[in-house]
């Protein structure tokens, strides 16, 4: 007889036992698959999933000399799903002490159920955010999120503000170098998976596609030659009562931008507060009639065509009837006989009319076009205005005694530095430029355009040498530095269209050091009160900017 | 002897219900991973599982043709081999999430608490078939429990909770076959009861940590796994989650929500089940249940066709392992039991518990075969005596 204790019977209780076992198991799978199954469906449905982009970080922008102009900080962004907040006036009264709202607005804005999203409070404090994300935890506060948002911000303020733009609230590039570089600023996205809890908990966050941060930038400004010349230029507006003052400091050779000033100046900070007129970086994007600076174009022309040879002097009378209009130089003289560099340090109208009438209508223009004017520089820049030249066609009986004197033609401050530009680097025009370097890469400086010869540039710079030594803007000179430049002043045009009688620009615009020039400056003052001419009101200015930026540049005479 | 005659002796519906089960788990793991963005392949997991049966497969094969009473002769070099092998863990063992349970040979990471489930059957077996018939003092019941202690212990500081708990259940089965008179099984229990609330309780409460807290959470959250949503309970509740969404039919093969987003910790190796019951349904359940039922059934029936002791024992030994596995892994993924780590048997990722697994059932095909073999001579001998 087989007892208690014999195997074989106690093989057969163990599969009892695995038979209870198994039992337990499909009893209870199957309680959880049809019992129990609503319940937790509708706890699956509790719960939702999201894929978010998840912001690439915006490149900063720098100096040449990598000093910050324009980065991206880490700032929370608080958002909302009205539709899975139990409710909202609860949210509201908890959440609004943390975010600094008003407890009635932001009950409303959770109580739209219209709606699945919606921002609370964008670009927050990181701190404020946590607060928030730990109100979420212990409050249960279903249906709000945190996110992080990168913000753009300008260390620097005010400096090259209108040059550097900015941003949307969406860190789009939406003016300036930021609009100009967005494509490689911006970087891509990732994207991100994430499930929440329906407690709003994160459960878990599946990264789907890694991102790629956007590629630093390095301009081509000095940020303390920057400084210099907004300072100058605001203490010249302030000394002059004047409207506004730009500059542009750059390097001949290579067409490099060291510093693009508009005064008055901005706080980068505030851009969507401000006018579309305080946005603007003038020197790029808006033209004005140059007045005698102008003067140099002509007298390019002149020696290129030969129709003026070297040592020539021409009969000037004391003032020079054109289509009737009379044309007279801005002080009081006799008839002279004057040779170019006389005209120039004088800056003689009728003589540069004179000379200007020797080209021709048809050639001069041609030339003025050869600099550049009236079609854009090609500067890295967004919205660069390209100035208006008339074609011949065109011309009045008088124009001829304008456009060659600066007026009847609109240019911008840009294109005249570009233009001198060409006569200080021996014939060729360089292609002006704001980025140094995308990615740590170099950017190659772009190649240049020949327009005159070198005999011509040589022989027009010991003309705008003899301006600054001789008489024509000794408020310009520099010890120990020869300069060559010119003065210019133009009188504005009024509403009515006619020239004003008080409203001028004031400008000047030079390259040191003359015998091989390595930086070019150039000041326009708008609106000076009482009126100054270029040699009264820019060229002192000129001074400043150029003397300090030589020694940031460390440029020996 | 021909290899025909052992190829006629072989249990064919044992092995074809293993085979059901180890492909059944390759279509669930191909349907937990193949969306997982880290992978070079969406076959990545599937192909290590297959490449690990295969081998498995082999080492089946040889077992099978082995006479697995030439193993009794070896049992404490077995024992002391085992123990060797754990400590060596200990030294030169790579860490693993919290723990030293690997053991790395160049190709392939062997855990050796795998292999101790085997050998520690063969072990306890040998012990108790060679005790005198009816030789059911405490001294023999005694000697069983020590001899598992050691190794149970090892595998415990690994620390594998999970494997300990495999081996302490075998032996109690063992024992149970064996003919343990039932007060000894009382007082056991008794023992148990009382060591489990000195590690749970009354220890911790005076500063002494023999599980790390991690292993407590997951011991004791299945009582309240609302307690802790974020943290350990979070498994357990996307489990439950999963498998009751499935509701009878399931979702669909890929179409399971829980398991595609990855609510599901560990899907394709300890939570396969709540794969399976949310993907298939309890009619999948049914069906992974009704494949496990056919390896107990000729598992258990090879232990009493056995005409040796041993046999009888090893059988019964390596069915009370799978079922001991299949209910704790699958009663942690509905919420009965706590959460351990244990495999599914056959059905989870993982090549050392597939190998190991399949050399369980070529011991039991090997016990089955020779059962046949001498079934089969007493059956010609009395035809000739008749």
């Amino acid at each position: 007889m087989k007892s208690l204790g014999d195997p074989d019977r106690r093989i057969r209780w163990t599969l009892l036992l695995f038979v209870v076992v198994f039992l337990a198991i499909a009893g209870r799978a199957a309680f959880l698959q049809t019992v129990n199954a609503a319940e937790i469906s509708r706890r699956v449905d509790l719960r939702h999933v999201e894929e978010i982009d998840t912001p690439a970080h915006r490149g900063t922008i720098f100096d040449r000399n990598g000093n910050e102009l324009a980065v991206g900080i880490q700032t929370q962004t608080v958002t909302a799903d009205p539709k899975l907040i139990a409710n909202p006036q609860a949210a509201a009264d908890a959440l609004a002490p943390v975010l600094g709202l008003d407890a009635g607005t932001l009950s409303g804005e959770l109580s739209n159920k219209d709606t699945g999203f919606v921002y609370l409070a964008r670009k927050v404090d990181p701190a404020v955010g946590a607060r928030v994300d730990q109100l979420v935890k212990n409050e249960h506060l279903a249906g709000i999120e945190t996110r992080p948002e990168e913000k753009r911000v300008y260390p620097q303020n005010q400096l090259a503000a209108q040059v550097i733009g900015y941003t949307g609230t969406d860190n789009k590039g939406l003016a300036g170098m930021e609009l100009e570089l967005d494509g490689v600023l911006r970087g891509k996205p990732g994207r991100q998976r994430v499930i929440t809890a329906g407690d709003g908990s994160q459960i878990k966050t599946v990264s789907l596609q890694a991102g790629v941060p956007g590629a630093d930038v390095w301009l081509t400004i000095d940020e303390s030659i920057q400084y210099e010349a907004e300072k100058v230029l605001t203490d010249t507006v302030k000394q002059w009562k004047a409207a506004g003052a730009e500059a542009v400091v750059m390097n001949p050779r290579t067409g490099e931008i060291y510093a693009m000033a508009s005064v008055p100046t901005v706080d980068a900070n505030q851009f969507p507060n401000l006018t579309d007129e305080q946005k603007r970086n003038h020197p790029v994007v808006d033209a004005y009639e140059p007045g005698s600076v102008f003067k140099a174009v002509t007298a390019t022309a002149a020696l290129e065509e030969h129709t003026y040879t070297p040592g020539q002097t021409l009969y000037l009378p004391t003032s020079l009837e054109l289509g009737g209009y009379t044309i007279q130089d801005a002080f009081s003289r006799g008839p002279v006989n004057w040779d170019m560099g006389k005209i120039l340090i004088h800056s003689s109208n009728i003589g540069a009319v004179k000379i200007g009438m020797s080209v021709g209508a048809g050639k001069l223009n041609n030339w003025i076009r050869r600099f550049g004017f009236g079609s854009g520089t090609g500067i890295d820049f967004p919205g660069e205005a390209t100035g208006i030249v008339l074609p011949t066609s065109q011309w009045s009986a008088s124009t001829i005694g304008n456009v060659p004197i600066g007026q009847g033609i609109s240019v911008t401050p840009l294109q005249m530095a570009v233009a001198y530009s060409a006569i200080a680097n021996g014939g060729v025009e360089p292609k002006p430029y704001l980025v140094r370097s995308v990615g740590g890469k170099d950017e190659p400086a772009p190649p240049g355009k020949p327009v005159m010869s070198a005999a011509t540039a040589s022989q027009l710079t010991r003309y705008l040498v003899g301006v600054v030594d001789d008489g024509g803007a000794p408020a310009a000179q520099i010890d120990g530095y020869s300069i060559a430049g010119k003065t210019g002043t133009a009188q504005m045009v009024d509403p009515d269209g006619r020239y004003s009688n008080e409203n001028y620009i004031g400008s000047f615009v030079g390259f040191v050091p003359a015998a091989d020039p390595k930086l070019l400056v150039l000041v326009k003052v708008v609106e000076p009160h009482p009126f100054g001419g270029g040699m009264t009101v820019a060229a002192p200015a000129f001074q400043k900017i150029t003397q300090f930026a030589l020694q940031k540049l460390g440029i020996s005479p | 002897m021909e290899l025909r005659t052992y190829l006629r002796h072989f249990d064919y519906a044992l092995l074809a219900a293993v085979l059901g089960l180890i492909v059944y788990g390759m279509i669930i793991i191909y349907s937990a991973t193949r969306s997982d963005p880290n992978l070079s392949s969406p076959y990545y997991y599937v192909k290590i599982q297959a490449v690990a049966a295969i081998i498995g497969a082999v080492l089946l094969i040889i077992f099978a043709l082995l006479d697995f009473r030439g193993l009794r002769a070896y049992r404490l070099h077995m024992y002391a081999g085992i123990i060797g092998f754990m400590l060596l863990v200990f030294i030169v063992g790579a860490a693993a999430r919290g723990g030293q349970r690997w053991i790395g040979l160049g190709f392939i990471n062997l855990q050796p608490s795998e292999i101790a489930k085997i050998v520690m059957i063969l072990v306890i077996s040998a012990f108790l078939a060679g005790r005198q018939r009816g030789d059911l003092d405490s001294h023999t019941t005694l000697l069983a429990i020590g001899y598992v202690m050691i190794p149970a212990l090892l595998v415990f500081l690994q620390p594998d909770f999970g494997t300990a708990l495999v081996l302490v259940a075998v032996t109690a089965a063992l024992l149970f076959v064996y003919g343990t008179r039932m007060l000894h099984f009382l007082v056991i229990a008794v023992a148990l009861a009382a060591g489990l609330l000195l590690v749970l309780g009354a220890l911790p409460a005076i500063g002494i940590h023999l599980l790390k807290s991690y292993q407590i959470d997951r011991l004791l959250v299945f009582l309240h796994p609302g307690n802790d949503p974020g943290g350990a309970g979070f498994q357990l509740l996307q489990s439950k989650i999963a498998v009751g969404s499935g509701m009878l039919t399931g979702k669909g093969l890929y179409h399971g929500t829980q398991t595609q987003l990855n609510f599901l910790p560990e899907h394709h190796t300890d939570f396969i089940f709540s794969v399976l019951g949310e993907e298939l349904g309890f009619l999948g359940v049914a069906v992974l249940l009704a494949l496990y039922v056919v390896v107990i059934w000729r598992g258990l029936r090879i232990a009493i066709i056995s005409e040796s002791m041993f046999g009888s024992l090893v059988a019964a030994g390596i069915v009370s392992m799978l079922v001991f596995q299949v209910f704790v892994n699958i009663g942690m993924t509905v919420g009965i039991m706590p959460i351990t780590g244990i495999p599914l048997p056959f059905m989870s990722y993982g090549g050392s518990s597939m190998v190991a697994n399949l050399i369980a059932v070529g011991l039991l095909e090997s016990v089955h075969i020779r059962s046949r073999l001498i079934g089969g001579r007493r059956y010609m001998r009395a035809k000739i005596a008749g």
